[in-house]
């Protein structure tokens, strides 16, 4: 038997706020081809809630979004 | 100043249930609005949305805004014979003239201390004086209540009345 592979894809959101302290949004599980045009959809829902860590500063828009893949290989135990 | 996060439970492919917690959410932000924030940001996963739920942490020490004032007396501690012809005790306290409203409780009945407060040149003193004359001062503790305010939570401090 050979060795496994999995791979685990992770969508990563910047979230930018008015004070420049920035935070990453991870999500699990994402869907395939996500354009920027949703992210930019999402950032209209997000203004009102998320605010910044350090003084609640308000949102502004998110600056990035990436797909982050990680492969996992299983040594095979036989 | 409380500190708002939400949960966001999801449904994968396979029936399993997963939750996303987000932290640093607008504490004015409406139910409606988180919600519709969770749907979306669900909605870009291959999960089923299911809920939210917003959590609050509250500091206790500071809830509801209010800061706890902290009152001082001078002497804390008095003999009852002293009290006979009226003793005042200075208090002291921190924070502003809101607070303005005293009231004393005992911790025996039948004291015979006539309890109340009287301010000279703005500051407050704690008055006490034997009530009726032919019966003795009885050594207790008495406590200085301050009520709610605006800006203050309630608080209290103790007078010990020796024998």
């Amino acid at each position: 038997m050979a060795d496994i592979t999995k791979t685990t894809r992770q969508l990563k959101l910047l979230a930018g706020f008015s004070d420049e302290d920035d935070r990453t949004i991870t999500l699990d599980n994402p869907k395939q081809n996500i354009t920027w045009s949703q992210i930019e959809n999402l950032a209209t829902y997000a203004a009102p809630v998320l605010i910044g860590d350090k003084y609640g500063a308000s949102f502004t828009r998110f600056k990035e979004a990436k797909y982050v893949e990680g492969t996992t290989i299983y040594l095979d135990t036989d | 100043m409380s500190k708002v996060s939400i949960q966001i439970e999801s449904t994968d492919t396979l029936g399993n249930k997963k939750q996303k917690s987000l932290t640093d959410i607008n504490p004015e932000a409406t139910s409606q609005q988180i919600k519709s924030f969770a749907q979306n940001l669900i909605l870009l996963t291959n999960q089923t949305y299911n809920a939210t739920n917003r959590i609050e942490k509250i500091n206790v020490d500071t809830e509801s805004g209010k800061a706890t004032p902290t009152l001082t007396l001078d002497p804390t501690t008095l003999p009852a014979s002293s009290i006979n012809s009226g003793s005042g005790v200075e208090i002291s306290y921190s924070g502003d003239a809101e607070l303005k409203d005293f009231f004393v409780t005992f911790s025996i009945p039948e004291t015979n201390i006539l309890a109340g407060v009287v301010t000279f040149n703005n500051v407050p003193n704690l008055w006490l004086k034997k009530g009726v004359s032919d019966i003795a001062v009885k050594p207790c503790t008495l406590t200085l209540h301050t009520p709610e305010t605006n800006n203050y939570k309630a608080a209290s401090v103790t007078f010990t009345v020796t024998a």
